[in-house]
C-alpha cells in the first residue's frame, strides 16, 4: 500500500514538474514578445468575431479604441467635433453636407484614400448580406446617398434635415474602411494594423509606419480581455499587462489613499439612471417618482458603489463636463424631508401603521431590477432600496438579464430598471433622449409620452445652428428632472492604472478613444 | 467471447437509437423554449445581431419576421428550424455572423482540454488521499486525509483561482495570471478545478474502497497466499471502480457546463462562459446549440460509463451472455 502512495505521488510531482518547465518555457517566449514594445491592454470587453468588421453593430468601439479604424469627424477631450479623416465639412443646403478629406492619407495596404473609397465604406452600411450592414447607423445619419465631386470632396444627402449629421459621423461605426483581404481582413487608416482577433478574448494589431498622423511609437497593442477587474489588477502585478483600463474602484481608492500606483481617472458620459415605468402602476403618479428622486443620496450612492473614485452624483442626464451641451441651472437634490412632505400632500401616507405608505388604498411595492455585466449596478440597487425603504416604500430588488429586464418593465411587471448607458456617444445630445424617452423611441419602455418633449427633440434635430439648439436641449434636460421618466443617479468615472511606464495614455470621455501614436511604453 | 460482442454491439445499437430519441426530446424542448421566451423575437433578434444596446427599426423587424419564419404557426417554425439543423447546419450566430460550428468547436476544446486536465488531476490527488484512508481507517492520516477533503469542499473555486494567481502570478511570478493557449496557462485553471474534483471524489472514493475492502471473498484469496499488492490492485480497486466510474462521469458532464467560474476569473473561453456571454447577448443560435450539445453530452457519457462498467463488472457480463 505504501508504494502506491508512493506512485501516486510521484506521478503528481511529475505533473506538476512538467507543468512548471512548461511554464518557464512559456515565460521566456512572452518575454521575446515583450522585447518589441508592445502595448498590453487588460480591457473588460472582448471582440465579437475573429475578423469584426468596425461598422458592423458596436465593433466600431474596438477598433476605434484599438487605433485601427477612423471616423471623418472625431472628437476631443472636451466633445467637440474635430476634422479627423475629413480636412473640412460644411453645411450647403438642410439636407446636404459637403465634407472634404485630408490628402495623402493612406490606407493600410498602402493605397491612398480616395472620395470613391469613402462613398464605398458607407454604401456598405446598408447592403443587407454585407459584414458591414448596419441599419443602426444608416439611421442615425439619416442618409440618402452620397455624391463624389472629385477626388477629395463628397457630399452626403440626407432623407431630410438633420443636425446631429456631423456628430453622427463621430460615431465609430462610421470607419471608413477599405474590402478586407486574406492578408489584411480589416484595411483601415488608423496608426494600428489589425493582425489578428479571437472572439470574445483578444485583439491584435501592429504599427502602421505610414499613418497619416505620424509613425507611433509601439510597435504593436495588443488588447485581452479580463473580466474579472481583481484579476486585471492581479495580471497587472504579475506583469502580465501594462495597463488595466477599467480598473476596480475600491482596489484604485486604495492606491490613491496611499499615493501608488500610476493612476488615470476622468470622467464618462456613461450615466447610471433608473428607467421608471410612468404610464401605468404606481409610478405613474409624478409627487411619488419626484419623491423618489429627492429620497436618493446620489452623493452616498456613488461613495459606496464605486468607492468614492468612480462617479459622481448627477445633476441631469448629461455631465458637467459636457458642456456644450449640459443644462447648468439643473440640479437633483437629496432631500429627505421634503420628499417626505411632497409624500403627505399627495395622499401617500401611512394610514394602517406598518411603516408603508399607501396609494389608492394599497401598501406601495415596487419592484427594481437591474442586470449583471458592470459590477456598480447591484450594490446601487441595493442602497437604493435602502434608502427608498426610509421614505415608507416596500422595495423589492433583484437581478435580471438586460432584454427580460426591459420586457418587464413594458409589461408593468416591475416599476423601476437600473441601467447605465452611455448618455452621449457621438457627443450630441439627441440620441439619449430620442431612444429613451420619446414617444416612438427604440428603448422607451417607460410608456412615457410627452408631446412638447417630442416637440423639443424634433427641432433640435433642424436646429443646425449650436447656439440656438442649445436652450432645445436646456429645455428638454428640464423636462426630464420634472417628470422624472429616468432617474438619473450618477455620471461614471473611468480609472485606470498602468505599471508606471505608460506614456501618453489618456481617458476619453466618450470611451470609444484610446491608441494613438503618441501611446507609447517607457523601456527600464 | 462472441456472445459478449454480441451483447455490447446490441447494447450500443440500443443507447445510439436512445441519444437519438432524447436528441429529438432535447431539440423539441429547446425550441419551445425559444418559442415561449418572454419578449418579441425580432426585436431580440435585431438588437443581437445590428445594435447591442441601440434601436432597431420596424423594417428591420419585418425582414428579421420573414427570415426567421416568426409570423408561422408553431410546428412550421419548428421545422423550419429542425430541417437544416438535420443537415448539420446550426446557422450562424446573430452577434458574430460567424457559423455556429466555427465558434462553438474553439470553445469545446477549451473546455475539453481544461476539464479533462483536471478531471485526472484531481482524481489523482482523490485516488492518493482515499487510498492513504481507507488504508487504516480512523487513524491520523485518514482523519487528515478527510480533512484536507473536507477543507476543500468548503473553498469556493472563485476564492481559491484568486488564492492562485496572487501567489503564483502575482508574487512568485511563475505563472500566466490568465489566458490560454500553452500549457503554463493551463495550470492555475486546472489546480482550481482539480482541488475541486478532489474534495468531492475523496470522500466518495474512500467509501467505495472501504467497502470493497469487506468484500467476504478477499478472506479466501489470503487464504491462497495472494500478496496485498495482488489484492488491492486487482480485486479491490476493480470493485471499487464500478459505482466509481458513474461518479466520474458525472463529474466531467458537470465539468464540461459548469467550469464557468474558472472560465471567467482566468479569461478563458470556454462553453461555459461562451453560453453566459450568448445568453447576455440573446444569441439564440449559439445557445441553442449549447443547449444540445450539452444534452448530447450527458447522454454519451452515460452511455461510455455503461460500457465501461460492462467492461470491468464481471457480473454483469456474466448475466448479459446468460441473457
Amino acid at each position: 500500500m505504501d508504494k502506491t502512495v508512493l506512485r501516486g505521488s510521484l506521478f503528481a510531482t511529475a505533473l506538476y514538474g512538467v507543468a512548471a518547465f512548461m511554464g518557464s518555457t512559456s515565460l521566456l517566449v512572452d518575454s521575446a514578445i515583450a522585447s518589441e514594445k508592445v502595448l498590453r491592454i487588460g480591457y473588460p470587453f472582448g471582440p465579437t468575431s475573429s475578423v469584426p468588421d468596425p461598422r458592423a453593430r458596436q465593433n466600431g468601439w474596438m477598433s476605434n479604441r484599438a487605433g485601427v479604424s477612423e471616423t471623418l469627424v472625431g472628437l476631443t477631450f472636451e466633445m467637440q467635433q474635430y476634422p479627423r479623416l475629413a480636412s473640412s465639412y460644411e453645411n450647403i443646403s438642410p439636407t446636404e453636407w459637403k465634407v472634404v478629406i485630408r490628402s495623402g492619407v493612406k490606407f493600410h495596404d498602402g493605397s491612398i484614400m480616395t472620395a470613391k473609397d469613402v462613398k464605398a465604406s458607407f454604401d456598405k452600411l446598408a447592403v443587407k448580406d454585407h459584414s458591414a450592414h448596419n441599419p443602426r447607423l444608416w439611421k442615425l445619419l439619416g442618409l440618402k446617398k452620397i455624391k463624389v465631386v472629385d477626388d477629395r470632396t463628397l457630399i452626403f444627402i440626407t432623407e431630410k434635415p438633420n443636425s446631429a449629421f456631423l456628430w453622427a459621423l463621430t460615431e465609430p461605426s462610421a470607419a471608413v474602411l477599405k474590402e478586407g483581404t486574406e492578408a489584411l481582413p480589416i484595411i483601415g487608416t488608423g496608426p494600428f494594423i489589425f493582425s489578428s482577433a479571437k472572439a470574445n478574448k483578444q485583439y491584435v494589431t501592429h504599427a502602421f509606419a505610414d499613418y497619416w498622423g505620424g509613425t507611433p511609437k509601439l510597435d504593436g497593442i495588443v488588447l485581452d480581455k479580463i473580466g474579472d477587474p481583481s484579476v486585471a489588477a492581479l495580471a497587472l502585478k504579475a506583469g502580465d499587462v501594462d495597463l488595466v483600463t477599467n480598473y476596480a474602484e475600491p482596489e484604485f481608492a486604495e492606491l490613491q489613499n496611499n499615493n501608488e500606483g500610476q493612476r488615470f481617472r476622468a470622467e464618462t458620459l456613461r450615466l447610471f439612471f433608473f428607467m421608471v415605468r410612468v404610464s401605468d402602476g404606481v409610478l405613474s403618479n409624478k409627487p411619488l417618482r419626484q419623491a423618489i428622486s429627492l429620497g436618493l443620496d446620489r452623493q452616498l450612492i456613488a461613495q459606496v458603489a464605486l468607492a468614492g473614485v468612480g462617479g459622481s452624483p448627477a445633476k441631469s442626464i448629461f455631465p458637467v463636463d459636457m458642456k456644450s451641451w449640459v443644462n447648468t441651472e439643473l440640479s437633483l437634490p437629496y432631500d429627505l424631508q421634503r420628499a417626505n412632505e411632497l409624500l403627505d400632500k399627495a395622499g401617500i401616507k401611512d394610514t394602517d401603521g406598518n411603516g408603508i405608505r399607501e396609494l389608492d388604498g394599497k401598501d406601495i411595492t415596487l419592484k427594481m431590477r437591474s442586470y449583471e455585466g458592470r459590477a456598480a449596478l447591484r450594490p446601487t440597487l441595493e442602497i437604493s432600496q435602502q434608502l427608498l425603504m426610509k421614505l415608507g416604500l416596500n422595495v423589492e430588488i433583484a437581478m435580471g438579464e438586460f432584454g427580460a429586464n426591459n420586457d418587464a418593465l413594458k409589461a408593468g411587471e416591475i416599476q423601476i430598471n437600473l441601467q447605465a448607458w452611455n448618455a452621449a456617444p457621438q457627443g450630441h445630445p439627441d440620441y439619449f433622449p430620442s431612444t429613451l424617452v420619446q414617444t416612438d423611441g427604440g428603448f422607451n419602455f417607460s410608456g412615457y409620452s410627452n408631446p412638447k418633449l417630442d416637440a423639443l427633440l424634433e427641432q433640435g434635430r433642424s436646429e443646425f445652428d449650436p447656439k440656438k439648439a442649445k436652450p432645445i436641449y436646456d429645455q428638454l434636460q428640464a423636462i426630464i428632472n420634472e417628470d422624472l421618466p429616468i432617474i438619473p443617479l450618477f455620471h461614471k468615472a473611468q480609472v485606470s492604472v498602468g505599471n508606471g511606464k505608460v506614456k501618453g495614455y489618456r481617458i476619453h470621455p466618450a470611451e470609444t478613444y484610446l491608441a494613438t501614436p503618441e501611446l507609447d511604453l517607457a523601456r527600464q | 467471447m462472441k456472445k459478449i460482442a454480441n451483447g455490447v454491439t446490441g447494447l450500443i445499437c440500443q443507447r445510439l437509437a436512445g441519444l437519438l430519441a432524447v436528441m429529438f426530446g432535447v431539440s423539441f424542448l429547446t425550441f419551445l423554449l425559444y418559442y415561449f421566451a418572454p419578449g418579441d423575437k425580432a426585436l431580440a433578434i435585431g438588437q443581437a445581431r445590428y445594435s447591442g444596446e441601440g434601436d432597431v427599426q420596424p423594417e428591420i423587424i419585418a425582414m428579421i419576421r420573414e427570415e426567421f419564419g416568426l409570423d408561422k404557426p408553431f410546428l412550421s417554425q419548428f421545422f423550419h428550424w429542425l430541417s437544416p439543423l438535420l443537415q448539420g447546419d446550426l446557422g450562424r450566430s446573430l452577434v458574430s455572423q460567424e457559423e455556429v460550428w466555427l465558434i462553438v468547436i474553439p470553445n469545446l476544446q477549451e473546455t475539453l482540454t481544461l476539464s479533462i486536465t483536471a478531471l485526472l488531476l484531481g482524481l489523482g490527488l482523490a485516488f492518493v488521499l482515499s487510498v492513504v484512508s481507507a488504508q487504516k481507517p480512523g487513524s491520523l492520516m485518514d482523519r487528515v486525509a478527510i480533512g484536507v477533503a473536507s477543507v476543500g469542499a468548503a473553498v469556493p473555486s472563485y476564492w481559491l483561482g484568486l488564492m492562485l494567481i496572487l501567489l503564483f502570478a502575482a508574487t512568485l511570478q511563475w505563472l500566466p495570471s490568465y489566458g490560454s493557449g500553452s500549457f503554463s496557462h493551463l495550470i492555475l485553471p486546472a489546480t482550481t478545478l482539480a482541488l475541486w474534483v478532489m474534495t468531492t471524489q475523496t470522500r466518495l472514493f474512500r467509501s467505495f474502497l472501504l467497502e470493497a475492502q469487506a468484500a467476504p471473498h478477499l478472506e479466501a484469496l489470503r487464504l491462497r497466499q495472494v500478496t496485498e499488492t495482488e489484492i488491492f490492485w486487482c480485486h479491490v480497486l476493480r470493485h471499487a471502480l464500478i459505482p466509481a466510474i458513474t461518479m466520474i462521469g458525472i463529474e466531467l458532464a458537470a465539468l464540461l457546463e459548469g467550469a464557468v467560474i474558472v472560465e471567467v476569473i482566468f479569461s478563458r473561453n470556454g462553453i461555459g462562459s461562451l453560453f453566459v456571454s450568448s445568453v447576455m447577448s440573446r444569441d439564440y443560435p449559439v445557445i441553442m446549440c449549447l443547449v444540445l450539445l450539452s444534452a448530447f453530452s450527458y447522454v454519451l457519457i452515460n452511455t461510455l460509463v455503461e460500457l465501461l462498467q460492462d467492461a470491468i463488472n464481471p457480473v454483469k457480463r456474466v448475466t448479459r451472455v446468460v441473457v
